[in-house]
């Protein structure tokens, strides 16, 4: 197709989505959205502690009862959007720990989409919600996945969506290497948030960071 | 230099790097599951929801829409009774105020869902004054007091859409309230 789109229809059947949200009528209505656009399984979360202990269950079972997807809302108490999303990327489990994750907020708070952003979110979800913005966030995440980033600080989907051309030189600090996930190592760096270690220098002297290649450049 | 290329799988990852003071960033290739879940095609290019299941999500909400009514009363209630709280209570002042956002929040969710484009509006533009409810004021009140009242006359009056004339006025003087209160600060 002309559009550089497949025109396949995708089927949604398959797929196991976990909404977690404290406001009942809220999810009874993303429920609805979901199960309306085709999405096979829907559980859900009253809370972001039940939201932890369906996903931890979900961890000891194997195959067909995975959870793909969660959809959670910013605004929960006492463990928030926020909150169970760094409990996920944190999470022991790969499972979990690359899960995509959905972050519902309105536009009020900036300062949360940032923190949403910085915790390792896969896509926002800004409300007011409707049956188009769920079904493009689905289409986001099946279509444009960003590979994991683990880094002192951070770990969760590359931040940076476009690419874009500036001059100048990269003038980050830091050093990227690229590895499948079966190759990805546990003990490559410090656990989030903790001190980085200094990286030794190379054998043949080199005393510089290097910088990520990523010309053309990426901004977020 | 470092490989920006995936490597085939099984081939330990090259040493990063860079020297000293260099930090290191692992960026990790994930196979993309989902994909394959729901068909996608080899060739790469993406999908779409097919319409039909669009449209039948729309009509299953749609068919939500006395509930969704009943709801937004209760919501206004609890709202105006956890306003009333908070102008009585100024010591915990902060605490009504959070479950004020908290409240306003669900009403903004889900009013445009519903065609009641008003009531997402000013619950989310009440909301930017309650991301921080420690800051309060008599001010901020009487601006709150005026979004919620607005609130109630949009569910009253069923006013859909952007409300025409009445919908207008509302807007304009909660606007005009609310930059007086930006002005203050």
């Amino acid at each position: 197709m002309a559009s550089g789109k497949s025109g396949k229809y995708y089927r949604l059947d398959g797929l196991s989505v976990l909404v977690a949200d404290d406001n009942r009528f809220v999810r009874t209505i993303l429920i609805t959205v979901l199960r309306g656009l085709g999405i096979g399984r829907v559980l859900q979360a009253e809370s972001g502690e039940e939201a932890m202990a369906i996903l931890d269950v979900s961890t000891q079972i194997q195959g067909a009862s995975d959870i793909d997807i969660v959809f959670a809302d910013h605004l929960m108490a006492p463990v928030d959007g926020l909150g169970l999303l760094k409990w996920v990327r944190h999470h022991d489990h790969e499972k979990l720990k690359f899960i995509p994750y959905v972050m519902m907020s309105g536009e009020a708070d900036e300062n949360a989409v940032r923190l949403a952003r910085d915790g390792g979110v896969t896509e926002y979800l800004a409300k007011p919600m409707s049956v188009a913005n769920v079904a493009s966030r689905l289409l986001a995440i099946v279509d444009k996945p960003r590979p994991f980033i683990r880094a002192p600080g951070y770990i969760g989907p590359d931040r940076r969506r476009q690419t874009l051309p500036y001059g100048g030189d990269d003038r980050r600090v830091i050093t990227g290497h690229r590895v499948l996930l079966e190759e990805a190592s546990a003990e490559a760096l410090p656990p989030v948030g903790q001190a980085v270690p200094e990286v030794a220098s190379g054998s043949d002297g080199d005393a510089g960071a290097e910088s990520i290649p990523v010309a053309p450049e990426t901004v977020e | 230099m470092t490989d920006k290329s995936p490597k085939s799988p099984g081939t330990p990852p090259e040493k990063p790097a860079g020297g000293k003071g260099a930090r290191v960033v692992e960026i990790i290739e994930l196979p993309n599951k989902l994909r394959a879940k729901v068909g996608g095609t080899a060739d790469g290019k993406p999908g779409q929801i097919d319409p039909a299941h669009i449209d039948r999500a729309t009509r299953h909400v749609a068919r939500m829409a006395e509930a969704h009514r009943g709801q937004t009363r209760i919501d206004l209630t609890s709202l105006q009774a956890a306003f009333a709280q908070a102008q009585r209570d100024t010591e915990n002042r902060a605490q009504h105020l959070r479950k004020i956002y908290k409240i306003s929040d669900g009403i903004m969710t889900l009013g445009r869902t519903f065609g009641y484009n008003l009531l997402s509006d000013f619950a989310n533009s009440m909301n930017q004054f309650l991301v921080d409810p420690e800051n309060t004021s008599d001010a901020l009140m009487t601006v709150l007091g005026l979004h919620i009242d607005a609130m109630h006359v949009v569910v009253r009056d069923d006013i859909k859409g952007d409300g025409g004339e009445l919908g207008q006025a509302l807007t304009k003087s909660l606007a005009l309230a609310r930059a007086k209160l930006i002005h203050r600060r």
